[in-house]
């Protein structure tokens, strides 16, 4: 059975003008133990998606789907003090700038227990070890002194890795990482997308991960859906997606990607035409 | 094309020269704290061959960027020297370094002046050097926009109607307009989709050729330095630990960091039919 299954996902925003449809209709499945990758350029909805799943949009906009399940649980369903229950609960997030997403004037300590004590209660003690364990399953050196520190006396790197360890904190269901390593350095990505993959492994965790950069997904996801306008126009096995791509957009999308051992002058990178960017013809 | 005569060992023109050039900041020290000396260049001797793509790369805080506001004289060495057509930079007068040494910024959202047309944000560099009559300032204006393939419309337009790909662009021109013979390109494409990126590399490269530019790249996606880049420059904790020409650092690198990027960088997997 899917941890998530979502069919026919329609997120609209309005405008001043005509409402804009930033999801047209995308279905999204995942299982237990499983990794979707998701990839598509800037304004394709891979965002707008993920933050719709957790109904963190605001309400002006509009979400819509003929299904939208975690589990059993109906999560259209909801009231949004549900909703509140369920995430960082059965369903976390991590977002590509942990600064911006980390409370800057609460410890991580203080920021991790409080997430524990708000969605399972008990007492600090308990709280205060979990956190610990968590913080040093991913990598972090000293778990006991950083639970004093704030986020800004972290480098990106830990920071993200903190992130990661609260959104793993009530053993989620769901993992959504939206450009979680977009941030970092690329030895510093490689070292957490090699902690994300074992995590989910060791968990069993269902996890969306959300990216532009079709070489990071292609490390981590096991399928992958392209998104471009707000739709799904291909899906697959990654292997299969990006090995022997048959959809024209994502064969598109790949010869644009410079791969390694290619020459200026002797392989040709395929731009995508110009022709969808030139500017609205604003007053 | 002519990009190929470029490329490769037939250069030996040496268009601006880095000497020792060591970078200090002086951290903290408050009221009563002891202030620590960051040295954010320590003792980088480089040179760029006139008419060459040369790339450095290195993580956040190796002093690629402390570096690249050395050459384009943003900032002033602690010590070393730094030379343009074997002059002393510190002897040419401000302007007319400008006029030859251009940057291209990473982020085409940020470095345009959202309150200034399309044509104004380009022709500024003319303006600043002066002795360059309007009708001629507009002229370039114009050439460079039919160059870039953006449509002449565009040119009372501002930056916030524009993509970050078009916006880009009139970076781009801006950094052409003084007809520049290095240009200085921090990360011009990290902001940019993978399909925009692919047009912006492509027309660097022509534009190259097109008016004999030397390119200082830098940036951290190692694929993109392998598909431009004709020598690299590897950077670690303020100091170059390997440069050499691409093909070679990527075919047999030396430096053990520079094995640890390589190892590192995540690329697409090579298309082929049933992997």
């Amino acid at each position: 059975m899917s941890v998530l299954s979502v069919r026919n996902l329609k997120v609209t925003i309005p405008t001043h003008g005509e409402p804009l449809q930033a999801v047209r209709g995308v279905d999204i499945k995942v299982g237990a133990g499983e990794t979707l990758g998701i990839v598509g350029e800037s304004g394709c909805g891979k965002s707008v998606t993920s933050m719709a799943i957790m109904r963190l949009l605001p309400e002006r906009i509009s979400v819509k789907a003929d299904e939208m399940r975690l589990g059993d649980t109906d999560l259209l369903a909801l009231s949004e003090r549900r909703m509140a229950d369920i995430r960082g609960d059965r369903m976390a997030m991590i977002f590509q700038e942990p600064m911006t997403a980390l409370n800057p004037v609460l410890t991580i300590g203080r920021q991790m227990t409080e997430t524990w004590t708000r969605h399972r209660g008990g007492g600090k003690r308990e709280a205060r070890e979990r956190a610990l364990d968590l913080l040093d399953r991913v990598g972090i050196p000293h778990p006991r002194e950083r639970l004093g520190v704030y986020p800004h006396q972290l480098s990106g790197g830990l920071r993200q890795r903190v992130m990661i360890a609260m959104a793993l904190l009530c053993d989620p269901d769901l993992i959504i990482a939206d450009e979680p390593t977009t941030a970092l350095d690329v030895t510093v990505q490689a070292q957490i997308l090699d902690l994300l993959a074992s995590l989910q492994q060791e968990r069993g965790l269902a996890m969306i991960f959300i990216s532009h950069d079709i070489g990071v997904v292609a490390r981590i996801a096991g399928r992958v859906q392209v998104m471009y306008g707000g739709r799904t126009v291909d899906s697959g096995p990654v292997g299969e997606l990006l090995g022997a791509p048959k959809h024209p957009y994502t064969r598109a999308l790949l010869s644009s990607v410079p791969r390694r051992g290619m020459r200026w002058g002797r392989d040709t990178l395929g731009a995508i035409r110009w022709s969808d960017d030139t500017p609205e013809a604003s007053s | 094309m002519s990009d190929q005569v470029m490329s490769g060992k037939a250069m030996s023109d040496i268009v601006m020269e880095l000497r020792d050039v060591r970078r200090t900041y002086r951290l903290g020290g408050g009221v009563f704290g002891t202030p620590r000396d960051l040295h954010a260049l320590d003792g980088v001797s480089l040179q760029l061959h006139r008419g060459e793509v040369l790339a450095l790369v290195g993580e956040s805080g190796s002093g690629k960027s402390t570096l690249s506001r050395i050459l384009l004289g943003l900032e002033a060495p602690t010590s070393g020297e730094v030379f343009l057509d074997g002059a002393p930079v510190a002897s040419i007068r401000r302007r007319a370094f400008a006029a030859r040494v251009q940057p291209v910024f990473q982020d085409p959202y940020s470095s345009l002046n959202p309150r200034k047309t399309v044509r104004q944000i380009i022709e500024a560099p003319l303006v600043i050097a002066g002795g360059v009559a309007a009708a001629e300032r507009l002229r370039r204006v114009r050439e460079l926009l039919d160059i870039l393939r953006m449509p002449e419309r565009m040119l009372e337009a501002y930056p916030s109607q524009m993509s970050g790909g078009q916006r880009q662009r009139v970076a781009i021109a801006r950094a052409l307009i003084s007809r520049p013979e290095i240009v200085v390109c921090d990360e011009p494409t990290s902001a940019l989709d993978v399909s925009v990126q692919a047009e912006v590399l492509n027309l660097l490269m022509e534009l190259r050729a097109e008016f004999g530019l030397t390119y200082l790249f830098i940036s951290h996606d190692l694929a993109v330095v392998e598909y431009i880049a004709d020598r690299v420059a590897v950077m670690q904790s303020g100091r170059l630990v390997e440069v050499a020409e691409a093909e070679t650092l990527f075919a047999s690198p030396q430096h053990d960091y520079t094995r640890r990027l390589l190892a590192s960088a995540l690329t697409v997997p090579a298309a082929s039919p049933n992997p």
